[in-house]
């Protein structure tokens, strides 16, 4: 199902997405506006699935920043880190469109995504 | 912030072409113009999807989901007057989509306020009889406004 996913980064971005749909889910204000959500516990399937198509180095990663993060990854924006709102170093922007690994905030240790 | 600010016009389609679930995910995607990053979009609502429809009953489906390929809280409304089927809950045919799309770190925390605006709007059937005969974005726009949501 995640086979379209080339890139680690993509990986990454689905992983987080589908960790964020399941705090949704589970989220009591979102359960009184009264959607169906059937078995949450289907997206751990998904979830596992996704992470052992990341590479283990990366994983092992984000699930260090994890335990002090809920969202390791956060995007990075007109040079401004989303997780801790400090500037990143424009000349660092290029590498990450440059390799296939996600780069860490200086600041706050986060994984960063650019965002155009 | 009352609902119709989250709405621009070139996010309002009041004459969907989709005739299925998935062609109606994609087009409402298409009006997110998020280019490459569509699929992942939709390979996302399809996983929520799966999960339970969206589709609500009473002719509305609210698709949503948060994610890293938007930057800031989008709102997309689609119209099928024929009707199409979305799997909706009380199996009948969806004539008014809403697309939610926000990204993980909202500063504003809007995503669920926004959900919950756009159901409260849903469930006076006056709005939907509106919207049923609306013409243009700019009708849209005035529901919308009046409806004080």
């Amino acid at each position: 199902m995640t086979g379209h996913l080339d890139t680690t980064m993509e990986r990454l971005i689905a992983l987080q997405d589908l960790l964020q749909l399941k705090r949704d889910l589970e989220d009591r204000s979102y359960e009184e506006l009264g959607f169906e959500t059937g078995d949450v516990s289907a997206i751990d399937a998904e979830i596992e699935s996704l992470e052992q198509e990341i590479d283990p180095a990366v994983m092992r990663r984000y699930q260090a920043i994890r335990r002090k993060y809920d969202r390791p990854l956060v995007p990075v924006r007109r040079g401004v880190c989303y997780g801790c709102f400090v500037q990143f170093p424009t000349a660092r922007l290029a590498e990450m469109v440059e390799r296939d690994a996600p780069i860490l905030c200086e600041s706050c240790g986060r994984m960063l995504y650019q965002i155009p | 912030m009352k609902l119709v600010e989250f709405f621009a016009p070139d996010e309002v389609e009041l004459e969907l072409g989709a005739e299925g679930k998935e062609a109606a995910l994609r087009e409402l995607i298409g009006l997110l113009s998020v280019n490459e990053k569509a699929d992942e979009l939709f390979s996302l609502l399809k996983k929520r999807e799966n999960l339970g429809s969206t589709g609500i009953g009473k002719g509305i489906a609210i698709p949503h989901c948060r994610s890293l390929v938007v930057d800031r809280l989008r709102v997309v409304y689609g119209r099928k007057p024929a009707g199409l089927d979305f799997e909706a809950v009380d199996g009948k045919a969806v004539h008014h989509l809403f697309l939610i799309v926000a990204p993980p770190v909202e500063i504003s925390n809007q995503y669920l306020p926004v959900l919950g605006k756009i159901a409260q709007f849903c469930k006076n059937p006056k709005n939907l009889a509106r919207l049923d005969e609306i013409e243009s974005e700019a009708e849209f726009f005035e529901v919308l406004e009046q409806a004080d949501v």
